[in-house]
């Protein structure tokens, strides 16, 4: 099995120092590396990567930034010289980062931990445009980041322009819309019960007839939702109810 | 306990009133078999008369004697104004006492006994002399009790701050980010130039033992500064090749000049980090060192545009602050500022 990776960094000679590492390592097929954000995000959206090292600290965007910026986040080793603030920001999914100069040891350690993640993958087959389970979004929330899979959502709700996430017991703000949102969901579970929401079936606890039609869901953490009613046809009819 | 001026105006007027006052109520009532009339005129006239001199005395003393380069001159200056006042005093008191006489009403045996001490005219000069004299010393005692507690005060916040300072500069010194690329990137030049690896260990190394050494001494040449600058600038060309532009423009007669240490490097750091790392095409920085009659011109210009990072602590520029003004006063200044496109960091400070 060949990983296909990506480097986004500044600086060419820690770009060459990691690119000595990943030698060593055939199984990583280096695909192609970037010296800034915009380059990097060029560079992936085209080759869409399953692994990315990336360097945090880059002129004018950061390495957040770029993850922000992407639909589907690749499995991402982070590099830096010294960023306990930026690293200690995660909050979920803790990724997996490696400081400068770079402990062989510790690389090889990082790339067992991808192969394990990207055998997970395999099994769900990846179709059209839209993203699978295991896809990972990035979500920043003021300080804090998550990295999330997207099997692991509960659902989605609209605030504003933007929309909130529900997965275990957080409820970060992604600033993208919730129709944009929908667009790259996978269909199979996840379902549009109103305007404001969009739930993963996955996470239903009860369903329950509501007045005029309409449907009551109970979420895995409690949380209600109501089902319009015209999207109530179309979710009975989905759940062979 | 550090005064301000209004609560110690406000200190000033009551005192001044309670003293007068007093003086005068006392001075009366020693005396018996005193008209109503005459007592109350009598201590009027005295509190008035006291505090308008005084007070007049005051204004001139707040204005032209400084406690802090006390001379002859003052000296001179406090008992001529003192005698002004003793005048303006006794003229007043005498002239009043003169006009009760006249137009008062009738004035009795005792008060005619009292008031014909005001015709030895040596009564009413040591008399003036020695109240305006008590007031001058007290006044002058009151004053230098408070400039001493505020000197203490000031001591001890200066102490502080001058610990702070050196605290800050123990842990701006070699910023771990800074140390952590140069390894890595040495480490990857080892792949391609040996030689040149090796130079910026040794490089890294002086910085090291720079910051390790020299952060207890208070000033040093900008010979040596610069041995530092260099070093910073040619391990941070390694991380950003060809982004950075470096220009030198020192004039030699600045070499042997004393500074504080790491005041040049850290301009330079806080021009690479805000200016050329931010910057994806890169950016020039110009360190110019100029000397004229008697002032150190330190002047760093980067491309960039000045504005402050959402997660800066300023500490690197605090830093520098704090220990200009600590070293030299108001006599150094620290300016940032934005022109065309560039950000020119500009130190001025005073040679002996």
């Amino acid at each position: 099995m060949k990983i296909r990776a990506v480097i986004v960094e500044d600086s060419r000679l820690a770009r060459n120092e990691l690119k000595e590492l990943i030698k060593n390592h055939k199984e990583i097929d280096l695909i192609g590396e970037a010296e800034n954000v915009d380059k990097g995000l060029g560079l992936i959206q085209k080759e869409l990567p399953e692994l990315l090292f990336l360097d945090i600290n880059m002129p004018e965007k950061d390495g957040f930034e770029l993850l922000e910026m992407l639909d589907e986040v690749p499995i991402t080793i982070f590099t830096t010289a010294f960023d306990e603030y930026a690293i200690k920001s995660f909050e979920y999914n803790a990724l997996d980062y490696l400081l400068k100069p770079i402990n062989e040891k510790r690389f090889a350690l990082a790339i067992d931990k991808v192969k394990v993640q990207l055998e997970d993958h395999v099994d769900d087959s990846k179709t059209d445009e839209r993203l699978s389970a295991s896809s990972q979004i990035f979500i920043k929330d003021g300080e804090k980041c998550w990295l999330v899979k997207i099997g692991e959502i509960s659902h989605f709700e609209i605030v504003g322009n933007h929309t909130r996430v529900f997965f275990d017991a957080h409820r970060p703000m992604l600033y993208k819309s919730l129709n944009q949102i929908e667009e790259k969901l996978p269909e199979a579970y996840f379902f549009r019960t109103n305007r404001q929401q969009i739930v993963n079936t996955n996470f239903i606890k009860k369903v329950v007839p509501w007045f005029n039609g309409k449907l009551k869901l109970t979420m895995e953490n409690g949380d209600e939702i109501e089902v319009s009613r015209r999207q109530s046809y179309l979710f009975k009819d989905r759940m062979s109810l | 306990m550090n005064i301000s001026e209004k609560s110690r105006n406000r200190l000033f007027w009551v005192l001044q009133f309670a003293g007068w006052g007093f003086l005068n109520l006392i001075s009366v009532f020693f005396l018996k078999k005193l008209s109503v009339a005459f007592v109350v005129f009598s201590i009027i006239t005295g509190i008035s008369v006291g505090i308008l001199s005084t007070s007049l005395l005051r204004v001139y003393l707040k204005r032209k004697v400084f406690f802090e380069n006390f001379g002859l001159s003052d000296l001179f200056k406090i008992v001529l104004s003192s005698l002004i006042a003793a005048f303006l005093y006794g003229s007043l008191s005498v002239g009043l006492g003169v006009l009760y006489e006249k137009y008062g009403p009738g004035i009795t045996e005792m008060e005619k006994e009292f008031l014909k001490a005001y015709d030895n005219i040596w009564i009413v000069v040591f008399n003036s002399l020695f109240i305006i004299f008590s007031w001058v010393v007290t006044y002058l005692v009151i004053k230098l009790l408070m400039k001493i507690n505020k000197d203490r005060i000031e001591r001890l916040k200066l102490n502080t701050n001058l610990k702070q300072a050196q605290l800050n500069t123990l842990k701006g010194q070699i910023n771990p980010h800074f140390m952590f690329n140069s390894l890595n990137n040495i480490r990857g030049l080892m792949l391609e130039d040996v030689e040149k690896s090796r130079e910026m260990l040794t490089k890294l190394s002086e910085m090291l033992r720079y910051s390790l050494t020299k952060n207890n001494v208070n000033a040093i040449s900008v010979e040596e500064e610069l041995e530092m600058v260099d070093n910073y600038i040619a391990l941070s060309k390694i991380q950003f090749e060809d982004r950075l532009e470096y220009i030198e423009e020192v004039g030699k007669d600045t070499l042997p000049l004393l500074i504080p240490p790491m005041i040049v490097q850290l301009l330079i750091e806080n021009a690479t980090k805000h200016g050329i790392s931010a910057l994806k095409a890169g950016g020039r920085i110009i360190l110019h060192i100029k000397k004229s009659k008697e002032v150190l011109t330190i002047l760093v210009t980067n491309t960039g545009k000045l504005q402050i990072a959402k997660n800066s602590t300023q500490l690197g520029l605090k830093n520098i602050r704090q220990r200009l003004h600590l070293l030299y006063g108001d006599k150094a200044t620290f300016q940032l500022s934005e022109q065309l496109g560039n950000v020119v960091a500009e130190i001025k400070i005073p040679m002996p």
